[in-house]
């Protein structure tokens, strides 16, 4: 049997409906001072 | 032969831990784990250039395309990194708050960083109804249909009356595909038994804080005046997970030389708590506070400090632990958003927490009518830096935090560059493993 040379372990994001809110509302900024956001 | 390109946004890594060869796309988030041969074709190829000379067979093709580490022709994915970008930014539908209902507290933590509150004051219940009507009508004129709000302070449990309402009456807006989510961020100092049983019904989510093992969190979160807090903190912890509040968050802030207590901590806390799977936990290290972030340039991470954390995280998995903060993706910055608003006793409104406690960009007016005072009001949201879309590491780093001023760096180098290099291979790894288990 032929290796498979692409194990795909996460697909990602697939919506791009408009509002899918794909990317939004990350409250967690590496460079937030003192990760003041991160709790959330 | 192909058409597809290579995707702009690679990231080839081998995984920390099992050294496995793993390419993650920062604009999909599609993550596989490839071949050597293939990921180093891959690795060595052009972005933005044809991959047919990389690629073997239609099926590894395939399997790229799906999760987008190689790009159909038909779609140019810088545009659609800007059409994300801007999706994210002023779709309505999701609008993150955060309400400040007290600057006074009762802990005197050594490194606060909310060290430039000038005094103490509660968010009176007058002007909780006129943020109130702000907000519905907020919710009504932007069709919302996930209003999260983080109820904070100073400690809002200071300022109870108008927390509870505030908590209650919000809730009571939801209907239809309208939802609610409130989460408060308290100390947990006030926190007993009684006082969870109202929460229950009208909070979301607990965000608690303790500082590592007893004598260190007493000597850095004791309360004013003196006295230890551990205690009561680790009982309202413990209170937390018992109640039928549907998610608690444990943050621990830590200095690098710190790391073996708090493992030890860790590993002890992870023994005695109940219902370790509705907690999240949040390690960070402690960074400056507001008043040192005025100065000239940005906050920038110690990057060394930050991986040394981030391999804390594989040993708290391993005992049980799951993070908030490490999820992809990570999206664009809330204070980008035009819907994201930290609203102050006062009823002034800043795009996001550094700017307390005079930086603010708006105010609530009686009436619920939100009235720019700045410039940044309409300049933070519109912000679109070109290094994202030139960056790999653009779709999730965003260009870098929109509010702090522009950081001075005698190298050519990109600092955030250096640390996302620096990062994603511990996040994929942390990824890799939740999805294992899932």
């Amino acid at each position: 049997m032929k290796e498979k040379k692409v194990d795909i372990k996460d697909v990602g994001v697939k919506n791009d409906r408009p509002d899918g809110r794909a990317f939004c509302g990350s409250v967690v900024y590496a460079l937030c001072p003192g990760g003041t956001t991160a709790v959330f | 032969m192909s058409q597809a390109y290579v995707s702009r946004y690679n990231v080839f890594l081998a995984d920390p831990r099992t050294g496995q060869r793993v390419v993650f796309n920062t604009l999909s988030h599609g993550i596989a784990a490839l071949h050597d041969e293939l990921h180093s074709s891959l690795e060595l190829a052009v972005p933005g250039e044809r991959a047919d000379a990389a690629v073997g067979s239609l099926d590894e093709e395939a399997d790229l395309i799906r999760i987008g580490v190689l790009v159909p022709p038909e779609i140019d994915e810088i545009a659609k990194l800007r059409y994300r970008r801007f999706n994210a930014k002023f779709g309505t539908g999701h609008s993150p708050l955060t309400v400040l209902l007290t600057t006074g507290c009762n802990f005197a933590c050594s490194y606060c960083y909310q060290d430039n509150l000038a005094s103490d004051e509660d968010l009176s219940m007058e002007r909780w109804d006129v943020l109130r009507t702000f907000i519905e009508e907020h919710v009504a004129a932007n069709r919302v249909h996930t209003l999260k709000v983080d109820l904070f302070g100073g400690e809002p449990l200071m300022n109870l009356p108008v927390l509870l309402e505030a908590a209650a009456s919000l809730k009571r807006l939801e209907g239809g595909r309208f939802r609610v989510v409130n989460r408060l961020i308290t100390n947990g100092s006030l926190l007993d038994r009684k006082l969870m049983g109202k929460l229950e019904s009208v909070v979301d989510s607990i965000g608690i804080t303790i500082d590592g093992p007893e004598s260190r969190h007493n000597q850095r979160r004791p309360f004013k005046g003196g006295g230890a807090s551990y205690t009561p903190v680790l009982k309202a912890l413990r209170l937390a997970l018992e109640s039928e509040v549907p998610h608690v968050a444990l943050r621990s802030n830590l200095h690098l030389d710190e790391l073996g207590t708090v493992r030890q901590f860790l590993g002890d806390l992870a023994g005695e708590l109940p219902n370790l799977a509705k907690l999240s936990l949040s390690l960070s290290e402690i960074g400056p506070s507001l008043s040192e972030t005025r100065g000239s340039s940005c906050y920038t991470p110690d990057i060394a400090a930050e991986n040394e954390i981030r391999k804390l995280w594989h040993e708290a998995y391993d005992l049980g632990f799951s993070f908030s903060g490490v999820d992809f993706p990570q999206g664009v910055c809330v204070a980008e958003l035009p819907n994201t608003m930290v609203v102050d006793p006062q009823l002034r409104v800043f795009k996001c927490l550094t700017q307390l406690p005079d930086r603010h960009s708006a105010r609530i007016l009686p009436g619920g009518i939100l009235e720019p005072v700045s410039r940044s009001w309409y300049e933070i949201p519109n912000r679109d830096p070109e290094c994202v879309y030139d960056c790999k590491f653009g779709p999730i780093c965003h260009g870098g935090c929109p509010v702090l001023p522009e950081r001075e760096s005698e190298s050519e180098v990109c600092p955030l560059e250096v640390g996302f290099e620096s990062q994603i291979p511990d996040m994929v790894s942390l990824r890799l493993r939740v999805l294992e288990n899932a």
